[in-house]
């Protein structure tokens, strides 16, 4: 009897400890390598053929295409600039601008990746269609409703991920990063309920 | 107690193996049926338009909806496999995964000349072949050479189409793309030459 208790509770320990954290590692995404820039967060290396166990099994688990090295770099934001997650409801004011690359876009995405679109119109904007200012920089207003110079429409209600891609960058390609790249401030102006 | 508590550390080491274990087996159970679903049947040698998210629900997952996309199945059992594709599009980029959705090779338009892609995946063994047949002077080498560690596998090419008129043009480019067997032949195997010249 005493051999089964302590049989159960070995097992026990050893399936909520196993699983639990195998589960956490893939989750959460416990990766090396990622590039953090203030709410913009990037994994490059899911794009090169790496032998990470952890970066295979979380991919496995989400399927997703990426970007390869040779490719360009993917850079998600679900969080402004003070850490407050992205919310339909309010205007956002991205400032600044991407790291050099040949071609940039910016997309919008709900929580599951999934991207918004509206027919054939693209909410969204790349380095060929925008608006800059005198020194090169670019302002883009987020919000539900029409704002004036670059305004991404986001929808009323709801979370919503803002998805940068970078193609043709040397940022994924080096293993040491000596500068960190800038990528735009994202800033939260008013909420309306 | 302490025979208590041995048990515990005999729990906490099972529990690394169990993490282990579940960590390197699962991308065997994984959903990499994007890949699958959009790739068709390998040796078509044409590549599978991938409807845009405009106006299919189910695309690539993380694809890029400023993209036109075009997918295809390959396998270098028999032969090298040769990508030709003209396209007219300011950047485009190319990635080959293997069946469970690793990239393992991408690049991008800066290899081709004005806009015309030709590449060549093969295995290690067919590039000495290729190279031995180009040496003496019967096939002329073609772009680039890219040697795999795998055979089978996905070629995803990415073109850049701003709005639905470029991705229209983008789509008759694309649907001209080929991804099939490499013409040139390789070098007769070198073991059943020697088979076929010892029984004459």
């Amino acid at each position: 009897m005493r051999l089964l208790v302590n049989l159960t509770v070995m097992m026990g320990i050893a399936l909520v400890l196993g699983l639990g954290s195998a589960w956490m590692a893939i989750d959460s995404g416990l990766r090396f390598g990622r590039i953090i820039v203030g709410p913009w967060i990037a994994s490059p290396d899911t794009g090169a053929a790496v032998n990470d166990p952890y970066l295979a099994a979380s991919h496995a688990r989400t399927g997703e295409i990426v970007l390869g090295l040779g490719e360009g770099v993917m850079f998600v934001a679900t969080t402004d600039s003070g850490g407050n997650e992205l919310d339909g409801d309010c205007t956002y004011l991205l400032s600044g601008d991407f790291p050099p690359a040949r071609l940039w876009t910016l997309t919008l995405s709900d929580t599951a990746q999934k991207p918004v679109i509206a027919d054939e119109f693209i909410p969204g904007f790349h380095n060929r269609g925008i608006l800059r200012k005198a020194d090169g920089s670019f302002e883009i207003s987020v919000a539900p409703s029409v704002q004036p110079g670059n305004w991404l429409p986001s929808e009323k209600g709801g979370r919503f991920q803002l998805v940068a891609r970078l193609y043709d960058t040397g940022l994924g390609a080096s293993g040491v990063r000596l500068v960190q790249p800038k990528m735009p401030a994202i800033e939260r102006l008013e909420c309306s309920a | 107690m302490i025979r208590f508590l041995t048990w515990c550390i005999a729990g906490i080491l099972l529990a690394g193996i169990v993490h282990i274990v579940v960590i390197l087996s699962a991308p065997r159970y994984g959903t990499q049926d994007a890949l699958h679903r959009f790739a068709g049947t390998s040796g078509t040698g044409t590549f599978q338009l991938i409807p845009h998210a405009s106006v299919a629900d189910g695309t690539l997952p993380g694809a890029d909806v400023y993209f036109a996309h075009a997918l295809c199945r390959f396998s270098l059992e028999e032969n090298a496999v040769r990508i030709r594709a003209e396209l007219n599009a300011p950047f485009w980029s190319l990635a080959v995964f293997d069946l469970q959705g690793t990239n393992r090779y991408s690049v991008n338009d800066r290899v081709a000349e004005s806009g015309k892609l030709d590449i060549r995946l093969l295995t290690p063994l067919q590039r000495v072949q290729l190279r031995e047949n180009d040496e003496t002077g019967t096939d002329a080498a073609t772009g680039v050479d890219v040697p795999l560690t795998f055979t089978n596998g996905f070629i995803l090419i990415r073109v850049f189409a701003e709005d639905g008129y470029a991705r229209r043009k983008t789509l008759e480019d694309l649907q001209s793309a080929t991804c099939g067997r490499d013409e040139n032949r390789p070098a007769p195997d070198l073991l059943s030459q020697n088979i076929e010249s010892g029984g004459n």
